[in-house]
């Protein structure tokens, strides 16, 4: 129930991003989709394996529904809010958005642990503002960086 | 944490630094951009397939010497594996590769070198 749970969420999310009319080159999507899911993935070996913050249940069911979720709807999330930000030319509105979507990642994380697909073991949720926070930040430091490179030499860039 | 130092740990800094060092030699061959994507979908499949079989859900093995995620998986997550493939296209669209003879050898060739040295 849990995973195919997921797995709608998982769907909606993938159809909904690949409906909009996005901002952001192919090439881009790319790079930002598959450094947020390696900045989840290793930063979510490093809670369960050495400091022991998280544990993942041994049942499949839940651990293929944390897996979707680091591959496809967190960074989903996180190129749309790429998407979203460059669109938005207002600053204030920039920031709010940056607030709703630590808010947003951040619920979403707390629901993974409210249905079991893993549990946050002494964990404050201020560690997991932070988390967002600084995930999103890198990430879009990573856009400034890699839209330099794609669009060298043409006037156009953010 | 680990923070033992062995065999396996040096292993992968030394497998590392000759495989960037050979990037080196060939890393004005191709633009920035396709280097940049070369690079982050290899960290990205090694990793993912990497925490996929060993860590959750399917447990098959361990990465390095011990259960844990050690600097040793990141170098070569980062470095090694990225390196490593960025060479065999650089063969293979400077040489023309043929493909039965060399495709084989040089893929398996660096897990072969892990797997002789126990590193997996």
């Amino acid at each position: 129930m849990i995973l195919f749970f997921y797995v709608i969420l998982n769907g909606t999310a993938l159809f909904l991003f690949t409906k909009i009319k996005k901002r952001l080159h192919i090439l881009e999507i790319a790079v930002y989709w598959m450094l947020a899911s390696y900045f989840l993935q290793n930063f979510s070996a490093l809670c369960l394996l050495n400091f022991k913050t998280i544990i993942i249940p041994d049942r499949q069911s839940y651990e293929f529904a944390g897996y979707l979720n680091r591959s496809i709807l967190y960074p989903v999330l996180m190129v749309t809010y790429l998407h979203v930000f460059l669109i938005i030319s207002s600053s204030l509105i920039k920031f709010f958005l940056f607030i709703f979507s630590v808010f947003l990642l951040t619920g979403l994380e707390w629901l993974a642990d409210y249905v079991g697909i893993f549990s946050h073991v002494q964990w404050q949720i201020w560690w997991s503002f932070l988390f967002w926070s600084t995930a999103l930040t890198g990430l879009m430091a990573i856009m400034k960086f890699f839209r330099l490179k794609l669009y060298r030499g043409e006037r156009r860039f953010y | 944490m680990n923070v033992s130092f062995d065999w396996n740990d040096w292993f992968s800094i030394f497998s590392s630094a000759i495989m960037f060092a050979l990037f080196l030699l060939i890393k004005k061959y191709f633009p920035p951009v396709i280097v940049i994507l070369i690079w982050v979908f290899n960290s990205v499949y090694v990793s993912s397939v990497d925490y996929f079989l060993s860590v959750s859900p399917f447990h098959l093995y361990y990465f390095g010497d011990n259960p844990t995620f050690e600097m040793s998986a990141v170098l070569f997550h980062l470095f090694m594996y990225p390196c490593a493939s960025l060479l065999f296209l650089y063969g293979y669209d400077k040489g023309k590769l043929d493909k039965k003879k060399r495709l084989g050898t040089f893929c398996f060739g660096q897990d072969l070198r892990c797997f002789s040295n126990g590193f997996v």
